[in-house]
């Protein structure tokens, strides 16, 4: 078994990096086994995030999102199919997570089924700083729990089914 | 008959970040068209005080698409900040970078998206209008495309150290150097790229030029315009992606109407500001700026694939030298004001690429271990303009340090901003000839995208991808902006 944890965002533009800043606090705080691999710091959509997946049999991704429905700094436990996906590509930078990743499924045969996102409520993000915004810096160590307790229920899964 | 506005919104994400805005008359024909797009905001502010080579490991992540141009463009300027000609193999090396970028950017825009546009049509079943449809209606072409992008990432991967997010570059050169067996593995890769890029060309002329509808709907008044053009050339006016820093720009008779170096370009570019864009209208200063309209008296120009070829007096490589050649004999003569054209010129990039990456990966310097000068703050200019030729056209970087070399003033013109106003006017007349009299369906909406398409135009990049993609979504308003019918394109 192999997970891979990825923190995604961009870590100039404000909240977008709270994927990437939980991901590597967890990584220098706590300990996890070494089946789960970490990947703290990727900013990249489409085809090539996907391809990162390569080679993983699980994928926990944790990321940014903004869907106006849930308090700010929620965390949100997603799956691919949580997604309505129009399938129309506008161009390379618009490329659809999941069009990427179906067409990743198709072109390569190591992608795994099985992917995780958590994603995390944040304030709309227009503008580089390398900062959370203080409302977000607020809730920053209730992310982390939430994030971490997924993961650790993950690993526990995991752990579980091989003894079986 | 009121007045209306339709609005085309073909962004992913949620809070929008571009979107595309037809304005009808009372007859129900198109008046205005804007392309408009959201600004990230407040980069020179986010860098003051910085040293400049952190600038250099900052700046990749403006764009999760294309870190490379953002890596590069700035260390040319850190270089005329530190007063410094790097050595001859930290050049080829960077060369390397930027051609692997521009391999593995094109091949996933021709691939992904323009073919789907012109092969796949509106006949094919809902779903399918995209690279899937392409992976099923041609697996072989689709899996060796897969087979070239993944070399490019490769090779980006062994000099930047990472594929995604380069951090080699420094201020004097590059920070690690390669092996002559990595040389070599470059090499066998540049040799199949060629490979490919002759396969692209040939189901380019299969496809495209061999079908009569497709060719006249390329040569139709809604995809063409009469611009300035502009790109960096090398010394002979030759095609180059890194190497130099002078700037041509020629007018749409492919006159040179201007030659300077990159430092100069204040000199030559002024920035048109409008209320309904966040983003700016660079223009040519000294022809000036008379609205949204293609005329000879009008300074909009354009850059990106086409700009550049239509720029050049040549290719040195002969293989993409007789393809441009042949490009231009079937578009009618040079400069070609195609916009779809773009799109053709990226093939022919494709193999310029391939065969000058060739040469590189012969050429013993490139694995050499002087990749480096070393640089001291004794050496500070206080001011650099770095000029390369990314995917999407002229790039520029330019910025100011105080004598510790922390960034007071900085200013960067992307290439999707110089070619903002032209993707305006080129949805405009896509969408003057596809919306008559009220009428319009969703071909007619996805002929209007694949003008923009054209341009491969580069938006706001927070990388936040989730939740996934918004459908296009058509937003109809009367003359007053009230909105009174919205439409979701079905697929």
């Amino acid at each position: 078994m192999k997970i891979g944890l990825i923190g995604l965002g961009n870590p100039i533009v404000g909240d977008d990096a709270i994927g990437i800043k939980v991901v590597e606090y967890i990584r220098d705080t706590y300990s996890l086994p070494e089946f789960v691999e970490i990947i703290e710091d990727v900013s990249l959509a489409g085809i090539g995030l996907v391809e990162i997946f390569r080679g993983y049999e699980k994928i926990i991704l944790v990321d940014s999102i903004q869907t106006g429905k849930y308090p700010k700094g929620t965390v949100v436990h997603l799956q691919p199919d949580d997604f309505a996906s129009a399938l129309h590509i506008s161009d390379y930078h618009n490329m659809d997570f999941f069009t990427a990743l179906e067409f990743c499924n198709q072109m390569y045969d190591d992608i795994p089924k099985d992917i995780a996102i958590l994603g995390i409520e944040i304030f709309n993000v227009l503008e580089f700083s390398d900062e959370l915004t203080p409302e977000i810096q607020t809730k920053f160590d209730e992310i982390v729990d939430e994030v971490y307790k997924y993961i650790l229920q993950e690993i526990k899964e995991e752990i579980e089914t091989n003894v079986v | 008959m009121s007045g209306k506005v339709v609005t085309i919104d073909p962004v992913t994400r949620l809070e929008g970040l571009a979107k595309i805005t037809v304005v009808l008359n009372d007859e129900g024909n198109v008046k205005d068209a804007y392309f408009q797009v959201v600004e990230l905001r407040g980069f020179e502010r986010f860098v003051q005080g910085r040293p400049i080579e952190e600038v250099l490991r900052i700046t990749p992540r403006i764009c999760g698409v294309c870190p490379i141009p953002h890596h590069l463009a700035p260390a040319k300027a850190a270089d005329q900040i530190y007063g410094i000609d790097p050595p001859k193999t930290a050049k080829l090396l960077r060369e390397i970078l930027a051609l692997g970028h521009n391999i593995h950017s094109h091949i996933l825009h021709f691939y992904a998206f323009a073919l789907p546009d012109f092969v796949l049509g509106e006949k094919t079943k809902p779903g399918t209008h995209n690279i899937l449809g392409i992976y099923q209606a041609f697996p072989e072409v689709a899996k060796e495309a897969i087979k070239i992008r993944g070399f490019a990432q490769k090779i980006q991967a062994m000099v930047g150290a990472k594929a995604t997010h380069p951090v080699t570059v420094i201020p004097g050169g590059i920070s690690k150097g390669i092996t002559q067996e990595q040389a070599e593995d470059i090499l066998k890769m540049s040799i199949e790229t060629i490979e490919f890029g002759k396969l692209g060309l040939k189901v380019f002329d299969d496809l495209v030029v061999k079908n009569d509808k497709l060719m006249s709907l390329i040569d139709s008044d809604a995809y063409k315009m009469e611009s300035y053009y502009m790109s960096v050339v090398g010394p002979d006016n030759e095609l180059d992606f890194y190497q130099h820093d002078t700037v041509k720009i020629v007018n749409s008779k492919g006159k040179e109407v201007a030659k300077y170096h990159a430092k100069e370009y204040l000199d030559y570019l002024s920035e048109h500001v409008e209320p309904w864009s966040y983003l700016k209208f660079p223009y040519l200063k000294k022809i000036g700026w008379k609205g949204f309209v293609a005329e000879p008296d009008n300074g909009l120009y354009r850059v990106n694939s086409l700009a550049r070829l239509n720029v050049v007096d040549k290719i040195k490589t002969p293989l993409a030298q007789e393809a441009m050649e042949n490009m231009y004999k079937i578009l009618g003569g040079k400069p070609s004001h195609h916009t779809l054209g773009f799109n053709w010129a990226r093939l022919v990039e494709i193999l310029y690429c391939g065969e000058r990456m060739k040469e590189i990966a012969e050429n013993p310097d490139v694995f050499s271990d002087k990749y480096r000068t070393p640089v001291t703050k004794s050496m500070i200019t206080g001011e650099g303009v770095g000029v390369i030729e990314a995917p999407r056209g002229t790039l520029y970087h330019h910025y100011k340090t105080n004598k510790e070399g922390r960034v007071t003033d900085a200013n960067i013109i992307v290439a999707t901003t110089n070619n903002n106003a032209a993707i305006c006017l080129s949805v405009k007349q896509a969408a003057q000839e596809m919306i008559q009299r009220g009428q319009y369906n969703d071909d007619g909406l996805n002929k209007i995208e694949m003008a923009f398409r054209a341009y491969d135009p580069c938006l706001a990049c927070a990388t936040h991808s989730l939740p996934g993609q918004m459908p296009l979504q058509v937003e109809i308003y009367d003359q007053n902006k009230k909105l009174i019918r919205i439409l979701k394109r079905k697929f």
